[in-house]
């Protein structure tokens, strides 16, 4: 089995009185492609946050490749090779599309602008627009800008927060074939959903969420031959 | 076709030759105009416009709400007055206390900073007023039970300006020209602004200007793309405090008398407003604004002489007319032009995108 690089224990996230996510747990190996599902508001995104340190939770452990990451901030996370391309993007709609991407090539890289000949060798339209506000590319290819630019922070697992949301369903496919290009080389993915389908699809591993609690943990094909399942998020 | 990009870099060039040589002039021809009244309108101007660039870093850059601006420019007004007075019989020299005086007003910019980092907004915008309000008060105690600023009577015969043997303090005669001081002055303090722009500019274009970009949209975001936005954010209240002291610290010089009275809201409140008409975060926009408002409260001046004169009694006191008109202005501004008269490309795109 390969290394364990994320482990998740008890980890625990309340806003005032109400708890997001409740004693949550998860062991997430080097390579491995999880995904999140669940219906609105079980705790998918706070989980996220939590782990990229966006939110504080207010208990539980998480460490990364066997560090401690009590009180560590959210910088040093994605830093460390923990990315999150939060809901709805988190591009910076007004600084142009190469901005956009330089912000995600590690610091001390010394030729900055060299490191992005392969993003726009992949996704030619950013190349031809990359003097363009960010925030007038479409929403799709603000998905592939979001995703391009987490691909050079060079990390070492992607968290993925409704990368296909309010996408046409021809734009959906080419943000999945994206994702499962950047993590066919070795990237671990945890990949919150709604399009519950296609993202067992691409994980083989799923993790069913209600109320901030795991309901199921197991293999994809697992969760799509079960009917409770299938009924509850796959509309069957 | 090869000889149009030469015609374009010389026209270029030529258009710096001639703002060089108008800036140089313009003392001079401002001097012999409008009288020296004016050219010392123009130093106190130049001041401003370094407040302003600072205030930029701070607001434009990065995007932090900051109403205590004026409090920097106090601290380093101060340095200078205790470090180069008889207050403690100390006079040391220009290049120390400048610097030193920029120093400490960023080691108080980094102060703010600190238990500010998790607030945005309005809420910012509050403890950057207490604050300000908070060095004035202190200036203005500070008395007792030691003397240290002597309170509200302020500091008064502060060393002038001077390198080695070169006073800006009295007039000097080169090459056959007359230099006034407050000509003299007006090179020393352009210097320093134009030094300020070309840092500013610099900035605004490195990693470091464009992490500050990336705060001023998505914090989340930023931090997610591996940005420490807590050193990031109190490096643009350190640096731009930095400017705030330096302006501070020629103010002290150029006048020879600091009182609290210099520092207080309305005077952070005015950079505020020179930052905000003149198009935040576009040094141009920036500098412009600064101009604008440091000469207005001048041309409303003859109001009153005109009023006088027509009507026989001063009715409207053109301070007050020029707070009025501030207000109109800015109204005006928000309603048709809210990115400022003259606005950053980013800055533009933020307003005026859905």
């Amino acid at each position: 089995m390969a290394e364990v690089l994320l482990a998740v224990a008890g980890l625990t996230v309340r806003y005032g009185g109400i708890e997001a996510v409740s004693d949550w747990s998860l062991i997430l190996h080097a390579g491995e492609k999880v995904a999140l599902i669940g219906a609105n508001g079980a705790g998918k995104s706070s989980t996220l946050k939590a782990l990229a340190g966006v939110v504080t939770p207010a208990a539980g452990k998480v460490s990364f490749a066997g560090v401690d990451w009590q009180g560590v901030p959210a910088w040093k996370r994605a830093r460390a090779g923990l990315t999150l391309v939060p809901e709805g993007r988190g591009i910076f709609p007004r600084m142009s599309i190469e901005e956009n991407l330089l912000m995600g090539v590690p610091q001390n890289t010394t030729s900055s602008r060299e490191t992005l000949a392969p993003v726009y060798e992949r996704f030619p339209r950013l190349g031809e627009r990359r003097g363009q506000a960010a925030g007038t590319l479409s929403g799709g290819e603000q998905q592939l800008l979001a995703l391009g630019r987490a691909l050079l922070t060079r990390p070492r697992v992607l968290m993925l927060d409704e990368p296909s949301m309010g996408l046409a369903p021809k734009m959906v496919e080419e943000v999945f074939a994206v994702i499962e290009e950047m993590t066919a080389t070795g990237v671990a993915l945890l990949l919150v959903e709604q399009n519950a389908r296609r993202a067992l699809k691409l994980c083989p591993r799923a993790v069913v969420l209600e109320s901030g609690r795991t309901v199921f943990s197991g293999e994809a094909v697992e969760c799509l031959a079960s009917p409770q399942l299938r009924a509850a998020y796959l509309g069957d | 076709m090869t000889s149009a990009p030469f015609a374009r870099v010389s026209l270029r060039q030529g258009r710096w030759y001639v703002a060089t040589l108008l800036l140089l002039i313009l003392p001079f021809a401002v001097e012999w105009w409008l009288g020296r009244g004016w050219v010392r309108i123009l130093d106190f101007a130049l001041l401003s416009v370094m407040l302003a660039i600072g205030l930029n870093i701070v607001v434009g850059y990065a995007g932090l709400l900051d109403l205590g601006f004026i409090a920097f420019f106090g601290v380093g007004a101060y340095c200078y007055a205790l470090l180069a007075s008889p207050q403690f019989d100390l006079h040391w020299p220009l290049w120390v206390v400048l610097p030193l005086g920029a120093l400490v007003a960023a080691s108080f910019g980094a102060a703010l900073g600190w238990p500010t980092l998790g607030l945005k907004g309005d809420y910012l915008a509050i403890v950057t007023m207490g604050f300000g309000e908070i060095i004035r008060i202190f200036l203005n105690n500070l008395n007792a039970p030691v003397n240290i600023t002597n309170g509200p009577q302020g500091i008064t015969m502060i060393d002038s300006l001077r390198l080695g043997d070169w006073s800006f303090a009295r007039p000097h005669t080169l090459a056959g020209v007359k230099i006034g001081s407050l000509v003299g002055t007006y090179y020393l303090f352009l210097l320093f602004v134009i030094l300020a722009l070309i840092l500013s500019h610099r900035l605004e274009y490195s990693r470091l200007g464009r992490a500050w970009a990336a705060i001023r949209e998505d914090e989340i975001a930023a931090a997610s793309m591996g940005l420490d936005t807590r050193r990031l954010k109190l490096l643009a209240f350190a640096m731009g405090a930095s400017f705030g002291g330096l302006s501070g610290g020629l103010f002290a010089g150029f006048q020879g008398f600091v009182s609290p009275e210099s520092f207080t809201l309305q005077e952070s409140v005015m950079i505020l407003c020179m930052v905000v008409l003149g198009g935040m975060g576009n040094l141009r926009g920036v500098v412009s604004g600064a101009l604008l408002l440091a000469f207005l409260p001048e041309l409303l001046r003859p109001v009153g002489v005109w009023q006088q004169r027509w009507l026989g009694q001063v009715w409207i006191d053109p301070s007050t007319l020029r707070l009025f008109l501030f207000g109109v202005a800015l109204v005006l501004l928000m309603r048709w032009r809210p990115e400022g008269v003259w606005p950053s490309r980013a800055r533009a795109r933020e307003w005026h995108r859905s």
